[in-house]
């Protein structure tokens, strides 16, 4: 066995199997977490950018997708929504961002082929401490985070499809990308036909295993239609946020669109230059020592990542007529995603890396410690709410008041969100950025601008009746009687607006923080809706299936209920 | 005299120029934050 030689450590486990290795890269992922979120710990909800969670979230149509704008919270809303019914909202946030973190140390630990347990915490510490979990935890993607944290488990499942009971393990490995939605799903879907298909089998079980888990969403977003919208290609592609050019950021792990979202400190030459650095030394340490049975998939599936993620910065052209032709291509505008396989090929290089080296020589146990703090160290940016970015904050109580007056009220009619933009910068929020929670906030159907700007680029609207209702909200004038006319019973402002043009309605709730307005003469409008069983019969069999894969590999009856004599105490 | 009407004069000027500026930077604040507010992000 390998001992640390340094004195008060001889005595501790360096070689671990079975469970107890997991319980030991859990607890590093769960102290990793602890230091990253830091004051987003406290009581309070944790708003930044996408991230958006609400006290009392409410089942609806919008949270399957069935209107409104593209079902990109499908399932992760249900799947909170349900949740928050069993414990209160800021707790069910803080408990999904802490498993973020320990999942991903204890998937990208047990993927390092290594019995010794210093070089699977060093590369649990790099998979879950970089600059992709940062930045995509600072723009505020935990779905996204999600499918990231399992993709190790989904790399090894993925190698093992063609054995026995290999489709159902798969979907097992996909629940928490499938919880995410379709951008997590896609992330470990491209991954796990990869790794699959360099094995030169079970590519026809894992397409099913994957389709299986996206049912939620592929079936409503079929049904409604994709936009096809390029002006999103530009404004989503990657960019350099280091001095090593834009492919230099994505080898690096960070390069995300959005130059908001980059770790405090990070991009400047040093911290850059050193974790490139480690970076390339795991790529060598990857090829050179890494022999698992997936290492040839994986080693694929990182260079295509790669290749996505550079595409909208390289050839934007190309992305655009892709996307003219088949608007689904749209789901490759943000390409800086696609680098999370080779987060796992980084964190599994860095982990054989320390592998070696401890195997050489017993005096290098030390540096093996180190290796496990390395990434802290260079990216220190992270730690404690991201350098306080991250923040608990609660909601006004303004917005209390607005939504018990709007779910008392039995009268028809939809509440409409001005100003018409889809993203604030609150007060209240210490002025970060984050997508209006009022459509999640509020018990009845939201109309608001989903268009997404960013810069001077602007995407259009994916809803029908923010369209319908934006010549009316541009034009300048006054507003009750138009927004009456498209079944307009409320109408809430949470940010600067011009509330002179709101004469004439009656105004409900008058705070600091929001503004709510009832408008008496209104006409509704049907709402354009697909049919719901379709959507109930897509989640039926999702959930079977994915019930079923926990069930199904490893026992049938006799193993369920074994004969008494059999049975240990 | 001459002296006394350049220091009025002066100070006249100086005023509408800090009024002037004072104006200008409020405005620009005012203007930013209400384009930019609202947006997802900058580049």
């Amino acid at each position: 066995m390998t001992r640390l030689t340094v004195r008060g450590f001889r005595y501790l486990p360096w070689n671990m199997t079975g469970q107890m290795r997991h319980l030991a890269a859990g607890l590093l992922g769960l102290v990793l977490g602890l230091l990253a979120l830091g004051p987003a710990l406290k009581p309070g909800f944790v708003l930044a950018y996408d991230m958006v969670f609400v006290p009392h979230p409410v089942f609806g149509p919008a949270t399957f997708g069935l209107l409104g704008s593209a079902p990109r919270q499908v399932p992760s809303d249900a799947v909170v929504t349900a949740l928050t019914s069993l414990v209160p909202g800021d707790v069910v946030q803080k408990l999904l961002l802490l498993a973020i973190f320990m999942m991903a140390c204890v998937s990208a630990a047990a993927l390092v082929p290594s019995e010794r347990l210093l070089p699977r915490l060093a590369a649990g510490a790099c998979y879950t401490w970089n600059p992709f979990v940062a930045e995509r935890l600072l723009i505020g993607q935990w779905a996204v985070l999600l499918g990231y944290a399992a993709l190790p488990w989904v790399v090894r499942a993925a190698a093992e499809a063609g054995e026995r009971g290999g489709g159902w393990r798969l979907i097992r490995a996909l629940v928490p990308a499938a919880i995410g939605g379709f951008a997590a799903v896609l992330i470990s879907g491209l991954t796990a036909v990869i790794v699959a298909a360099s094995r030169g089998r079970a590519v026809g079980r894992v397409v099913p295993a994957i389709i299986v888990v996206s049912l939620p969403w592929l079936v409503t977003g079929l049904l409604r239609g994709l936009p096809a919208d390029t002006s999103g290609v530009g404004a989503f592609a990657a960019r350099a946020d280091t001095p090593f050019a834009t492919m230099g950021s994505l080898l690096s792990l960070s390069g995300l669109w959005n130059a908001e979202t980059v770790p405090s400190g990070y991009g400047s030459i040093v911290p850059a230059g050193v974790w490139l650095g480690l970076v390339v030394m795991a790529v060598a340490g990857y090829a050179l020592w890494c022999r698992s049975a997936w290492w040839r998939g994986l080693g694929v599936a990182a260079i295509a990542g790669l290749l996505i993620a550079g595409l909208g910065a390289a050839v934007p052209g190309l992305l655009r007529v892709a996307i003219g032709l088949w608007p689904a291509f749209a789901v490759l505008r943000d390409g800086q995603q696609y680098v999370a396989p080779l987060a796992v090929l980084i964190a599994v290089g860095f982990g054989v890396s320390v592998d070696r080296m401890v195997r050489a020589n017993q005096a290098w146990t030390a540096v093996g410690v180190l290796a496990v703090l390395a990434p802290i160290a260079v990216l220190p940016a992270l730690a404690w709410g991201a350098a306080g970015r991250l923040h608990a904050v609660g909601y006004p109580a303004d917005w209390a008041s607005a939504r018990e007056i709007i779910a008392a009220d039995r009268t028809r009619g939809d509440v409409l969100v001005l100003p018409w933009a889809s993203y604030r910068s609150y007060p209240w929020n210490g002025g970060r950025r984050v997508l209006d929670p009022l459509p999640r906030y509020l018990d009845r159907r939201v109309i608001w601008n989903d268009a997404v700007t960013v810069g001077t680029t602007t995407m259009g609207s994916e809803d029908s009746r923010t369209r319908a209702l934006d010549p009316v909200i541009r034009s300048g004038g006054p507003l009750p009687v138009a927004l009456g006319r498209e079944g307009v019973r409320y109408v809430v402002v949470d940010a600067a607006f011009d509330r002179g043009r709101l004469a004439g309605a009656e105004l409900l709730v008058n705070g600091p923080d929001l503004q709510l307005y009832r408008i008496q003469d209104l006409r509704p409008v049907p709402e354009p809706e697909i049919p719901r069983w379709i959507a109930v019969l897509a989640w039926i069999v999702m959930l079977s299936l994915t019930l079923w894969s926990f069930v199904a590999p490893t026992t049938t009856l006799v193993t369920l209920f074994p004969p008494l004599h059999q049975r240990t105490p | 005299m001459r002296i006394a009407i350049a220091a009025v004069v002066g100070a006249l000027l100086a005023c509408v120029i800090s009024v002037g500026v004072v104006q200008a930077a409020t405005s620009a604040k005012k203007d930013v934050p209400l384009q930019t507010l609202n947006n997802y992000g900058t580049r």
